[in-house]
């Protein structure tokens, strides 16, 4: 394992083209682990007709079959004995289903090792204590949700003072806590911390109006960050305008485009991608990006298709090659103007017809019967 | 949006017409009953003046398809053409022995479906049988339905009043259970959950009619495969994309032989390959996509489920070994499967209530045993691959005439 543990711990996240040597041997190791402690993985590969000898150089690694998010709903699949599992977490479950991840120490590791790369290079990490408002649940030992735990641990990328909850546990079920935001913003103003904001795009711009609504203005401290969890998570029933949500915020918080802050990932992909000043995404050196077409073919930048992630992150489950349910576009990272060299990608939407009902009975109904059937 | 009276009111207004909903309703009762002939009248207009590129216009906003947002309108069209919803009412109404048929009076239309116009159509069949409608709008449904039925409001305006709008969320009972208090009976559309979610709230003197989710599919024997019949089926899947209750989303062969099934499948796929480059329907980026990408998905689930992909350019069959009624992937993706005559019934039979349409490719010998079994299992349509999805103005739906649902039968004595 130490050609992925010393990828992860590399200081500069954006070079792509130096470790390149290096991400090629961590995959490959990564792919060799998953199918020694796989045996569903095993399977796939060589249903595939795959073989570790396909992938010479880093330009071969879309050879490596991909695994759909869609499949991984249906299935979960563990390369680590359950014993070595921590920090489990399920998806939002936004299409009903939930995708299950955990990590062991290995992962663990690297994740951190990540992280931190991360939080330094965009100055998220900050010794200055700070006041937090978390757009979300409210941890506690019933709640497994990814992007819970996500939240929460970023509260420590600087020293929490004090931490305010939207959805407030209380310890039967959880309520909408927007008095208790409302009354912590007006003591955050006065305390003058930086304060920080998590959570996601739709969440912020709820609140904002909320304080609109009570005729709530503030003036925070300047160095307070606002940090978004963006990409395909945000709502699609109500897209949230950037440019219109950064105006209003720095109305009515006194903190404007340059201090809201996006990233994201995804459960079965769990490297985290901060948006440069221009607000893109750059790839950083722990994964690699390509763009599909519908015979699963790459393509080149600039031509739209599904989005495939690469990453030897995850040792505790298969995770090497993963394909969401986006559709997305790749440009040159000199196209950015933002400085970092690394190619970033932008996500157009979902693929396919979600929202569509029609009269044909859905498969989740006629999978019931299934079940319950003496079939 | 809420429609009242032939006005859109707001959500204040409305609680005030709730209010006064009985006192609506007993006017209107007193009046002279609503003629068929008129709300026919009103429909060929509103079908004929049809501006196209509006609602082209919110069915794109709603993020759906173009090719399948024109597939609506077209079908739209038809439903609201006079041709055929005289005939309809003549089928359905006519004809009664014994009795006069009349509205049951107020219908409440619960209606899911965000795209199809389904909402207007369910208020436009309560009319066609003199009711009075009440609708409640599924949620995010782009505002279709009011846009339809004002039209037809203003192309009859005595229409005005037969037609209620309201925008209550379901999860909203005090509003809901206001609006059933109204009712003769509640028409519901959608699937179990939504069915389930009503059937709690409706008292137990108000009739529920549902109108549910439904699942179609082929059977076909050795001796029925012809190259017409199987490009019937073809033509079945390149039409409708298999988006409709009515469409085939797989193939039962009366085999249990699986070779018979591989056979099969190299047989057909050429044929849907080629009925689908002549008819398919242009699908959107969006679901290409997506299909390429279930279709995948589906190949990896090989390892779990032993099965079999046979893929064209642009279509596919997968081969099940397992004998299960499912969905298909859709857009030219069907499955097949192993399913002897004999085991028809058994394996079934667990879902008889989601049971509509098969296209049967079987020898004229079979046919009267297997059309039997068929009805057993709870199927209510039988047909030639080709005629599937077709729109026999005749023929009842889920195996029920609508607008007989809608009405009652009355009886008099002769006192004189």
């Amino acid at each position: 394992m130490n050609y992925g543990h010393r990828l992860f711990f590399k200081r500069d996240i954006y070079s792509l083209k130096k470790t390149d040597k290096l991400f090629h041997r961590a995959i490959l190791e990564n792919i060799e682990h998953h199918r020694n402690n796989c045996p569903d993985y095993a399977k796939i590969l060589s249903r595939q007709g795959f073989s570790v000898n396909d992938v010479e150089t880093i330009d071969d690694i879309y050879k490596i079959p991909v695994i759909p998010t869609l499949f991984l709903k249906n299935h979960a699949l563990y390369s680590a004995p359950q014993k070595n599992l921590m920090l489990k977490s399920t998806t939002s479950g936004t299409s009903g289903r939930v995708s299950e991840m955990a990590l062991d120490l290995s992962s663990a590791w690297r994740g951190l090792g990540m992280v931190l790369g991360t939080f330094l290079t965009h100055k998220i990490a900050s010794p200055h204590p700070a006041n937090y408002i978390v757009l979300g649940y409210q941890p506690s030992k019933r709640n497994k949700i990814g992007a819970v735990k996500t939240a929460y641990a970023t509260t420590y990328a600087a020293p929490g003072i004090h931490r305010e909850y939207a959805l407030k546990d209380t310890g039967t079920e959880y309520i909408l806590n927007m008095e208790g935001i409302k009354d912590a913003l007006l003591r955050y103003e006065k305390r003058g911390l930086p304060v920080r904001f998590i959570g996601f795009p739709a969440y912020f711009m709820f609140l904002l109006r909320e304080l609109i609504d009570s005729g709530i203005k503030l003036k925070l401290h300047p160095k307070s960050l606002i940090l978004l969890a963006g990409g395909w998570k945000s709502f699609l029933a109500e897209e949230v305008d950037k440019p219109t949500l950064y105006e209003m915020s720095r109305e009515i918080l006194g903190l404007g485009g340059d201090r809201i802050r996006e990233f994201f990932g995804a459960v079965e992909h769990p490297i985290a991608y901060f948006d440069c000043p221009n607000h893109h995404f750059h790839v950083p050196i722990y994964s690699r990006v390509i763009i599909r077409d519908l015979n699963m073919q790459p393509v080149g930048c600039g031509v739209p298709g599904m989005l495939n992630l690469i990453t030897p992150m995850m040792t505790s489950m298969p995770f090497a090659s993963v394909m969401t349910d986006d559709l997305a576009v790749m440009h040159p990272g000199e196209k950015c103007g933002c400085g970092i060299s690394s190619p970033y990608f932008e996500v157009l939407g979902r693929v396919g017809l979600a929202d569509i009902k029609t009269c044909a009975a859905n498969a989740s109904e006629l999978l019931d019967i299934k079940k319950g059937g003496a079939l | 949006m809420n429609l009242v009276n032939g006005e859109i009111l707001g959500a204040k207004e409305c609680d005030v017409v709730l209010e006064k909903l009985e006192q609506y309703i007993l006017n209107t009762l007193s009046k002279e009953r609503l003629s068929s002939e008129k709300v026919i009248a009103a429909c060929g207009k509103v079908a004929s003046e049809l501006d196209v590129s509006e609602y082209m216009d919110i069915i794109r906003e709603l993020g759906i398809d173009e090719a399948l947002a024109r597939r609506y309108i077209d079908d739209f069209r038809n439903a609201f053409g006079e041709e055929r919803l005289r005939r309809r009412v003549e089928v359905e109404l006519g004809s009664m022995v014994g009795g006069q048929v009349l509205p049951l009076g107020v219908l409440v239309h619960i209606a899911a479906g965000n795209v199809d116009g389904l909402p207007a159509f369910s208020v436009l069949e309560g009319l066609l049988a003199g009711n009075i409608n009440i609708l409640k709008l599924p949620a995010a449904e782009g505002g279709i339905s009011v846009r339809l039925l004002t039209e037809l409001i203003k192309a009859e305006p005595i229409l005005a009043e037969y037609i209620y709008v309201f925008d209550y969320s379901s999860k909203d009972i005090e509003h809901m259970e206001r609006l059933i208090s109204a009712a003769d009976a509640v028409v519901v559309w959608g699937g179990k959950e939504a069915v389930s979610a009503l059937r709690r709230i409706v008292p137990p003197n108000v009739r529920l009619i549902e109108w549910g989710h439904k699942i179609s599919f082929a059977y076909v024997t050795e001796q029925g495969i012809t190259e017409k019949g199987l490009e019937g089926l073809a033509k079945n899947i390149a039409d409708t994309g298999q988006l409709l209750c009515s469409s085939l989303q797989g193939i039962f062969l009366d085999t249990d032989d699986m070779d018979k099934v591989y056979e099969f499948c190299s047989r057909f796929l050429p044929i849907l390959s080629r009925q689908l480059a002549k008819h398919a329907m242009k699908t959107g980026i969006g679901i290409k996509y997506q299909t390429a990408l279930k279709l995948y998905a589906e190949e990896l689930e090989g390892i779990y489920k032993n099965s079999r992909i046979f893929k064209a350019d642009n279509c596919s069959l997968i081969a099940y070994p397992d004998k299960i009624l499912d969905t298909s992937i859709q857009f030219g993706n069907a499955w097949v499967r192993p399913l002897p005559h004999l085991e028809l019934l058994p394996v079934l039979r667990p879902y008889k209530n989601y049971l509509q349409t098969v296209g049967l490719l079987c020898d004229p010998s079979e046919l009267q045993l297997l059309t039997d079994t068929l009805f057993k299992t709870g199927v209510v349509r039988i047909c030639k691959g080709e005629n599937m999805s077709s729109d026999h103005s005749d023929a009842p739906h889920d195996g029920e005439y609508p607008l007989r649902r809608y009405t009652k039968i009355v009886t008099v004595d002769e006192f004189l």
